[in-house]
């Protein structure tokens, strides 16, 4: 035991002590997530990029010519400032809506909101330029186009307008002619300096001069849509549990707490593993493996390694479960986090995760003299870790069902997929589910860190060829 | 822990009817061993006689196909890792790793106390001539002084018996001959210490018993006086006064008891002379006395047995004695020369 424990002593040390370790863990994901945060409370990708600046040629044969004029007004300062106040005051008055304990924190968003949609003057500068259907000369047009003299031509037509009959959808494929736009088309030939997101404002334009006019033309008030498309119906979810009501927040976020939990496994587990790898072809590889051999039983050391690193992996989790944690309780999600009881068991199921990958990847490291033969024999392990990957939205949606309960049985994938059905707020595990996969996957764990210790015990002192798979199955056999 | 010396009467080790194979090689074959307590011994062979295969089975890295082993008195190494201090042949360090706390943790695998290997290992260091490198990164040591701080792990726990596997590969004449000093001292602690060599000048030179294997087979087991004795010298050097290489040999030829007689030429140092060697059943001393009365004499003696014309003569009845000797001499001349 005492040597099981020094031996586990110094993995830790060596590997979680040492600043690359600092650096690796906390460090680079501190920054990348400093970094993510000030782009986005700063906008500095999006001030990168000029503002719309130059002339749209019209051709509209709609009688009266509306769209042209609608368009202007639109793209005018005045309506460009109106449209902006309106986007702001439809946004706050959706967040007073909302329940009071939600209300704070949404109200952070609103400086945030007035920076993107922009009420202020940005620069933008834009001409509609109404051409006379009749007069038009399309392709000299397109020429002006591409010569960069229009930032888009958009041809509009009577059919473009038409309020849709059930017919409509025999008009047949789209065509390219502009002089025979078929229903609810219309045109853009855009010069190549346009930017795609100003290409996606001028469709949006059109389209909403478009859509008003129908609205016109079938005697509703373009106002009314909007409002109503303002104020989409608003659920108030709670969760009711044995624990209590949880207020509910969307639902998009928490069926993706499984996927969080499975990464966060993923990357203590594979970080520990990795260095066990590395470490054991680093006592080999530097020959002071027959030294420690001489002090400890290979099985020993082995032991000692496993529990050493798994404190590395735990560490990981703890580090970035203390950030989740915090930002969880920052944006008031703290609530759907798995409850004590369940991270208990989520514990023991990394544990498993951890025992059962990284007896693996030590017995890879001790067969193998050099970091590139470990590939040839990684398979195995790459199997176990992308089973639940692919399985992932199949258990994410249906946490209960066929699929989900099968691999909870099976020791490779019992840790991840069990984990990710615990997490899932919605779902709650029978009892007997869990008892029974914490005893098959330890079962399993078992049998993989026998299995390591057989391999680490003959590859360890020996050098040159690695071998096959086959070749480790019979290391299993012989040892 | 060190556990309390048990078995004290028993032999430090005692390997019986050892055999180990590698598919089909046979690498130890049916050896039998007695290293007694207290010795300081040779084990002897060239290049892949068995003697770290032997040495790892000794140590429980690997077990025995078949026979019986057993280390201080215990059927197993397991039972007695923490009084045996091994240097194995292929031997490293951390290179990482900063030097005391290397053996520090070598020192606490071995059951020993973190506080008492701190005093120890400041002691040991100067010792070796390698005063204040604790805080060193063993990677900044060059490979003599790793080589010191690797013999310091293995003795670092204070052991009983001390297994040093080709301690002396790799290291210059100075650090050669404080190794020895070392290796003297603890000898004369009473440890146990046994070190395996393919230059048979070295153990010659230290040790007080011998084990030669080849092939994975005992040649040689006993002192070197036992040994000396049973290979008594049977060839004596000649060099009468103002010999030179070329010279008549025929009177010494013709002296009562010498059946042949080599002319050496001059080799080094070793003035050019003539190497007579006896007649079966002659005695040594009377034919010593008839060559001093029949010509003027600058020096004659009789050839002490070296370890090499030991080990020539026992495998030279398969192989020719020249292709023996001159592979002994190559490897001894190779492992000098790293």
């Amino acid at each position: 035991m005492w040597k099981i424990y020094a031996a586990a002593v110094r993995e830790y040390k060596v590997t979680a002590l040492t600043p690359a370790f600092f650096i690796g863990a906390v460090i680079v994901p501190a920054v990348i997530w400093g970094l993510m945060f000030f782009v986005g409370a700063t906008g500095l990708l999006d001030s990168e990029k000029p503002p719309m600046q130059g002339r749209i040629a019209v051709v509209d044969s709609t009688p009266g010519q509306t769209l042209t004029a609608d368009l202007s007004d639109l793209f005018s300062p005045e309506g460009r400032a109106r449209a902006a106040e309106a986007q702001m005051q439809a946004l706050r008055d959706q967040i007073n809506r909302l329940p009071p304990e939600m209300r704070e924190q949404a109200m952070n968003a609103i400086p945030m909101a007035e920076a993107m949609i922009g009420a202020d003057d940005d620069g933008t500068d834009v001409d509609i330029v109404p051409i006379d259907p009749n007069e038009a000369d399309l392709e000299a047009l397109r020429e002006q186009v591409r010569a960069g003299d229009y930032l888009a031509l958009v041809v509009v037509s009577e059919e473009s307008v038409r309020i849709p009959v059930p017919t409509d959808a025999e008009a047949g494929p789209a065509t390219r002619d502009p002089n025979n736009l078929g229903p609810s088309q219309y045109r853009i030939d855009r010069a190549p300096s346009l930017d795609p997101d100003y290409l996606g404002d001028i469709q949006r334009a059109v389209h909403r001069v478009i859509q008003n006019t129908r609205y016109e033309q079938a005697g509703i008030d373009p106002a009314t849509v909007l409002l109503i498309a303002e104020n989409s119906p608003q659920a108030i979810t709670t969760l009711v549990t044995e624990d209590g009501d949880k207020a509910g927040p969307d639902a998009d976020l928490v069926r993706f707490l499984p996927f969080i939990f499975m990464m966060l496994i993923y990357a203590s587990v594979l970080t520990g593993g990795n260095y066990l790898l590395m470490g054991t072809l680093e006592e080999k590889g530097s020959r002071v493996m027959e030294v420690l051999l001489s002090a400890v039983s290979p099985t020993q050391l082995l032991i000692g390694k496993l529990i050493g690193q798994g404190l590395v992996g735990l560490t990981i989790v703890g580090i970035y479960g203390a950030v989740g944690i915090a930002a969880a309780d920052r944006f008031n999600y703290l609530a759907v986090l798995p409850s004590g009881v369940q991270i208990v068991w989520m514990a023991l199921y990394f544990f498993m995760a951890y025992f059962f990958l990284g007896a693996m990847m030590v017995a890879v490291g001790a067969a193998v003299t050099e970091l590139r033969e470990a590939q040839a024999l990684y398979a195995p392990i790459t199997f176990s870790l992308i089973i639940p990957f692919v399985l992932m939205f199949s258990i994410m949606d249906n946490p209960g069902g066929v699929v989900a309960r099968i691999f909870s049985f099976f020791p490779p994938t019992t840790p991840v997929v069990m984990v990710m059905r615990l997490s899932q707020p919605s779902h709650s595990v029978p009892l007997w589910e869990i008892g029974v996969s914490l005893l098959v996957g330890f079962a399993g764990v078992a049998v993989m860190v026998w299995i390591a210790a057989k391999i680490f015990r003959i590859g360890v002192l020996r050098y040159g060829k690695p071998p096959t798979l086959v070749g480790l199955l019979k290391w299993v056999r012989e040892a | 822990m060190i556990q309390p010396r048990q078995d004290a009467d028993a032999p430090a080790i005692s390997i019986q009817g050892v055999t180990k194979r590698f598919r089909e090689k046979t690498a130890v074959d049916n050896l039998d061993l007695t290293v007694p307590r207290g010795s300081l011994c040779g084990f002897l062979g060239p290049n892949g006689a068995g003697k770290t295969t032997t040495i790892r089975m000794v140590m429980s890295i690997f077990p025995p196909d078949s026979g019986r082993i057993s280390v201080l008195g215990r059927p197993t190494a397991i039972e007695s890792k923490d009084l045996i201090g091994y240097l194995p042949e292929e031997r490293g360090v951390y290179r990482k790793m900063k030097v005391d706390a290397f053996l520090t943790y070598i020192g606490m695998l071995k059951g020993v106390d973190r506080n008492i290997l701190k005093d120890r290992i400041g002691e040991w260091l100067e010792r070796v001539e390698l005063p204040g490198v604790e805080k060193k990164r063993c990677e900044e040591l060059s490979k003599g002084m790793q080589q010191k701080v690797q013999f310091l792990a293995t003795i670092i726990h204070d052991p009983e018996l001390i297994i040093l596997d080709e301690p002396f590969s790799g290291l210059d004449p100075v650090n050669g001959r404080l190794l020895r000093t070392l290796i003297n001292d603890l000898h004369d602690q009473g440890k146990t210490i046994i070190f395996s060599t393919h230059v048979l000048q070295q153990a010659e030179q230290i040790c007080n018993r011998i084990f030669l294997i080849n092939n994975g087979k005992k040649l040689l087991d006993g002192t070197m006086d036992e040994i000396r004795e049973q290979h008594n010298p049977r060839t004596l050097v000649i060099e009468p006064s103002g010999y030179q290489h070329g010279d008549d040999t025929s009177a010494v030829e013709n002296i009562e008891g010498i059946a042949s007689v080599r002319a050496v030429p001059v080799s080094g140092s070793t003035p050019p002379h003539m190497e007579a060697t006896l007649r079966d059943g002659a005695d040594h001393g009377a034919v010593l006395a008839r060559v001093a009365q029949a010509i003027p004499l600058r020096r004659v003696e009789s050839r002490r047995a070296t370890l090499e014309d030991i080990f020539v003569s026992l495998v030279s009845t398969k192989d020719s004695e020249d292709s023996v000797r001159a592979s002994v001499s190559a490897q001894a001349a190779g492992v000098e020369g790293n």
